[in-house]
């Protein structure tokens, strides 16, 4: 019985184990035709090889100086945060992400874009919800000559003042308080314990170049939104305090800052559907120039989110925007109420894709800005998870 | 810079990985420049995919590689000729010890891509994976099919080469 050319190719090519291949070899001393395949199939390799060999002689491939090339790119996705690890930050959910990451999905230049408008505030008191026509940022993260070009202004325009700090894992409340320097609230309703980060938030500030923005808009085909003269060359910090990040149920390891998205069967996401973040920190800081129009900027903002110019005018006189968390959500992705939680107002958003249901409770009280995000239909659990939020001194 | 554990392991995998699927997209393609650019969206692929491929990612690198490869091959097509004419004209053009070697590179490489773009898919990109190194447990995970099977696989997409390449080379 002869070998087959499976057997041969693979002895040719040293892939056969030590047993089969010691027979193959016994086999072919004594049998000429065998042997003779053998021969022409390396014959074959060899010349298939040098013909493929000369297209494949090139430059030296470099991986160092190609990684260069390729790691801007990465740094941009990378998911850094702890509590970025429940939402992977896309454009239908990244006003979610915005809230339950707020220090950290600032490091994604498409959010600071955001947050670069709708943090005109300087001390968070309030919370509320702008419903956003969600295709018009669909339309622009998919144009990647205009992404580009924000994250090239973004890049140039931005000066980070400090880098946020890796995330610290806490035994108890009293130490993440210690750590965080703010009384960490926990609730009192688990009877089990939370996995505790905490993360020291970033700092940075924005140069605002009025031309490149105004070029981007037109790009982009807002052309009706002009930026005021006035805006050109001023600079606006933002710093965002030190964040806690409570983990209940079976969540993924914190500390490894995986994304998870919720949305891929039989990924991390979906698996740990019983796993709840409740994300806490102080109100960010933001200082403008005193003659800085932050209701002028936040107009415009809110006609890019959708709205009409008098439709932005009249929501416009109804916020506070040196006290208000505005959070925009989209419009036809997720729906909203008001809830009384904790003794204020707050709002639970809820997303409710057929595969993999969000939801995100979120409330300031007393200066301190609370998340409870999860994955399911039902939010109740964050909602009993609020009402029994209390100091662990 | 913004740390990020996975950036520090996305880079060793990047290390490791890309010489070899460097080279299989410079089999395919023939052209250094479009050979980087292609294996950087290949990586690129793998960083936003990560968390889908978990397991066996390095498969599904090399797989995304040579898809990407075969597909800039095909479409490399229509502007080949023009290319060839091109690379001719500037070889004349500018000094070059061997002008001869030259030309007859630049045509043997166009032969291959030739003959690479009239083979099954499966079979080009086989040959591709396999000449840049690939052993035949790590073509199995890349072309998803059995590793006894990979020697048969190899022998028939070889004598089609050379018939195809044998054909080409024909006034």
């Amino acid at each position: 019985m002869h070998l087959n050319d499976e057997t041969i190719r693979a002895l040719l090519d040293h892939e056969l184990d030590p047993n089969r291949a010691a027979e193959a070899g016994g086999h072919l001393e004594g049998c000429e035709s065998c042997g003779a395949r053998l021969n022409e199939m390396r014959a074959r390799s060899l010349r298939v090889a040098a013909a493929l060999s000369v297209a494949g002689e090139t430059m030296d491939a470099s991986p160092e100086s190609a990684y260069a090339r390729l790691r801007p790119r990465l740094v941009q996705t990378s998911p850094t945060r702890v509590s970025s690890w429940i939402w992977r930050a896309r454009t239908a959910w990244a006003p979610v992400a915005i809230v339950v990451v707020l220090a950290a999905a600032l490091s994604q230049p498409s959010v600071r874009a955001w947050a670069g408008e709708f943090l005109g505030l300087f001390r968070v008191q309030h919370v509320t919800v702008l419903p956003v026509d969600i295709t018009r940022f669909t339309a622009f993260s998919d144009n990647t000559l205009l992404t580009n070009q924000l994250s090239q202004l973004l890049s140039s325009s931005l000066e980070m003042t400090r880098e946020a700090g890796d995330p610290k894992v806490a035994d108890d409340a009293g130490q993440a308080s210690q750590m965080a320097g703010f009384d960490v609230r926990l609730p009192s309703n688990r009877t089990d314990s939370p996995a505790l980060l905490v993360q020291a938030g970033e700092a940075f500030n924005i140069r605002i170049d009025r031309a490149r923005g105004q070029e981007l808009l037109d790009a982009a085909g807002y052309t009706d939104l002009q930026l005021p003269l006035s805006i050109d060359g001023a600079t606006i910090s933002i710093d965002i305090p030190t964040g806690v990040t409570a983990g209940y149920g079976d969540c993924p390891a914190l500390e490894d800052a995986q994304t998870v998205d919720p949305d891929t069967a039989g990924s991390p996401g979906r698996r740990f559907i019983d796993c709840i973040l409740l994300v806490q920190m102080p109100s960010p800081t933001v200082s403008t120039p005193p003659d800085l129009d932050i209701e002028q900027l936040a107009e415009i903002g809110l006609q890019f989110s959708g709205m009409t110019a008098d439709q932005a005018h009249l929501y416009s006189q109804t916020v506070d925007w040196t006290s208000t968390l505005v959070i925009p959500v989209p419009r036809n992705g997720a729906s909203y109420r008001e809830v009384d939680v904790d003794g204020v107002t707050g709002y639970l958003i809820q997303r409710p894709t057929d595969d993999a249901p969000q939801y995100l409770l979120i409330w300031v009280k007393d200066g301190i800005i609370y998340a409870i995000g999860g994955l399911g239909n039902s939010a109740d659990q964050a909602l009993d998870m609020a009402a029994s939020m209390r100091y662990f001194r | 810079m913004l740390d990020d554990p996975r950036l520090d392991a996305f880079e060793d995998l990047f290390i490791r990985h890309y010489p070899r699927v460097y080279a299989v997209l410079c089999r395919l393609v023939g052209r250094p420049d479009e050979a980087e650019d292609l294996a950087l969206e290949a990586f690129w692929r793998l960083w936003r995919h990560h968390d889908d491929v978990e397991k066996n990612g390095e498969a599904w690198l090399y797989r995304v590689a040579a898809n990407l490869g075969y597909n800039a091959l095909r479409a490399g097509r229509r502007r080949e000729n023009y290319e060839l004419q091109a690379g001719k004209q500037a070889l004349e053009e500018s000094p070059i010890d061997d002008p001869p070697a030259a030309f007859d590179r630049l045509e043997q490489i166009e032969r291959v891509r030739s003959t690479l773009r009239r083979m099954a898919p499966r079979q080009a990109q086989l040959l591709a994976l396999r000449h840049a190194g690939l052993s035949y447990k790590e073509l199995a995970g890349a072309l998803g099919v059995a590793p006894n099977s990979i020697g048969t696989l190899l022998a028939r997409a070889e004598a089609e080469f050379e018939t195809l390449f044998l054909i080409d080379g024909q006034p």
